[in-house]
């Protein structure tokens, strides 16, 4: 069931709560950002070697920064609406001082990063601590959060599993109660993913919402970032810390960004939602309509509506994918071929062989399934789909059976996310634990700029009682 | 998927990659040109796929 609130003067109780719950209490003097701070270490120094969510834990940085709060507040000064929240980025997003690895074994031999990522400082300057970075799939071409170098990222519902990926840290982290917020990127589905599989709430924003400024790309054409978290209210206030311009990204949207917290308090009134059927509707388990099908009862879902030619959108999501990921990676295929993962380098290299005129003809179709996309947003303001065909599969799993076919599991995970980064549409992936011992999410797909919507939609769910983030076992 | 077509990919495969300088192992070659083969029967789909000619491509430069 949903968490309960706690002790506001217990940080070790604090630690494992929502976001929230610990700025409250440090603004109130209940507690120290320092004693919320060590607790939390504690519980990654205990508990990560069973996750292995973590690839660095930057215990004096946070120590200093969580210091710098309780200062403040003993000074009168007015502290951020995250003071005192631990948090951790995935690996690809960089942080003064640590070597950028990207998941990958070749980045160790990069330079520390002089400068922490736009992300990192916006969360910074709103109080949070940081604490470390993530495990994730090597260079972000992955669904699994599996890292031949690192060694997989855990399911904290079942050590046995996936976190997904390839923002697996990012969830494992979450979901197994060490951070209340990480930050991960989403080019076809790396954030919905591991929300999915690790059962917490993710949200992927419009494409060009959020900075990318000092963090490492995969694929320009699809790259978002955003946060992870275990509440509606956690998740929008990080996304409310995380907006704004940015002249270090020029792929920055010339859209004005609003805050979504205050829009929460709305519910669902007024919001028009109906399911998407046709591709959406096939492939996935019981497990996932039956989220589907509870998401839609309480949200009031009006109908079954159909985006054409998804089939088409997910080919040229993968297309590009292959194309441009192999042109970033060139240099390193070329020279460093060896200290790829051979899963990975071996897509790379068929990438690296694509015609030009396939990718073009992608883009343009890009183009018209956005503008297709639209046609559906006059009607409606929130579309509900499956995140993924199935939950966590065990780590290692490398097929998985589809509507009765034996499928690969490393392209497959992403077939519900797929197309809809592809246009960049915000999404809340909302986890919808049913009683089953793995949970699952689903797909809140709102209208280009309209995170509101697809977050008001989770609230809804929340509050119903159905959407929430379970205990992990560890 | 016919053995011309199987072997008009392995052969452009090979060229397009010796042109690029990219080394491959002859025991990854197998999975590399099934990877392709997955991308060339998406394209074909999408090839076929009618769009105007003045269609526009999703990213537009903004100076």
């Amino acid at each position: 069931m949903p968490g309960t609130v706690p002790n506001a003067s217990d940080p070790v109780e604090l630690s494992t709560g929502p976001a929230l719950a610990v700025a409250a209490a440090v603004r109130e003097g209940r507690v120290t950002a320092r004693a919320v701070l060590e607790a939390t270490l504690a519980r990654i120094e205990a508990v990560d070697p069973l996750l292995n969510a973590f690839t660095a834990v930057t215990a004096g940085r946070a120590r200093a920064e969580a210091d710098a709060i309780d200062r403040a507040r003993a000074e009168g000064k007015p502290l951020g609406a995250l003071a005192g929240v631990p948090f951790a980025v995935k690996n690809l997003f960089d942080l003064a001082g640590l070597r950028t690895l990207a998941g990958s074994k070749i980045n160790r031999d990069h330079a520390p990063a002089k400068r922490d990522a736009a992300l990192v400082e916006r969360l910074t300057a709103a109080g949070a601590v940081c604490v470390g970075a993530l495990n994730m799939g090597e260079y972000a071409y992955d669904f699994t959060g599996e890292n031949l170098h690192e060694g997989p990222s855990r399911n904290p519902h079942d050590l046995e599993h996936m976190s997904g990926g390839s923002s697996g840290g990012s969830g494992s982290a979450v979901g197994g109660r060490l951070v209340p917020l990480s930050l991960g990127s989403d080019t076809n589905g790396s954030i919905r993913v591991p929300s999915s599989f690790c059962g917490i709430f993710g949200l992927k924003p419009t494409y060009g919402r959020l900075s990318r400024a000092r963090t490492f790309p995969f694929v320009a054409s699809f790259d978002h970032l955003g946060p992870f978290a275990r509440t509606v209210a956690d998740l929008a206030a990080t996304y409310d810390a995380l907006i704004g311009a940015d002249a270090d990204d020029p792929s920055l949207a010339a859209v004005a960004p609003e805050p979504t917290t205050p829009a929460l308090a709305r519910g669902g009134e007024g919001l028009r939602v109906a399911v998407l059927g046709g591709w959406f509707a096939r492939q996935g388990t019981p497990q996932a309509y039956d989220a589907v099908a509870r998401a839609a009862r309480a949200l009031g879902a009006k109908a079954s509506v159909e985006l054409p030619e998804v089939e088409l959108a997910r080919a040229s999501a993968y297309l590009v994918t292959m194309a441009e990921g192999a042109a970033l990676h060139r240099d390193r295929l070329r020279e460093r071929p060896k200290d790829f993962d051979p899963a990975v380098r071996e897509r790379l290299l068929a990438g690296a062989a694509l015609p030009n005129a396939w990718i073009l003809k992608a883009q343009k179709f890009r183009r018209w399934f956005h503008d297709r996309a639209l046609e559906l947003f006059s009607d409606w303001d929130v579309l509900i789909a499956p995140a993924t065909p199935v939950p966590a599969p065990r780590v290692g799993q490398t097929t998985f059976e589809l509507d009765g076919r034996e499928m690969l599991v490393r392209p497959n995970i992403g077939i519900y996310t797929q197309p809809i980064s592809f246009i960049g549409l915000p999404v809340v992936a909302a986890p919808m634990p049913g009683g089953e011992r793995l949970p699952i999410a689903v797909q809140l797909i709102a209208a280009p700029w309209r995170e509101a919507d697809a977050l008001r939609a989770a609230a809804v769910l929340e509050a119903a009682g159905l959407a929430f983030a379970p205990p992990p076992v560890v | 998927m016919d053995e011309g077509r199987a072997a008009a990919q392995a052969a452009y495969l090979d060229a397009a990659l010796a042109l690029a300088g990219l080394p491959l192992e002859e025991e990854l070659r197998p999975r590399v040109a099934m990877h392709f083969g997955i991308a060339a029967d998406m394209a074909e789909w999408l090839m076929a796929f009618p769009l105007a000619d003045e269609a526009e491509p999703a990213p537009v430069y903004q100076p």
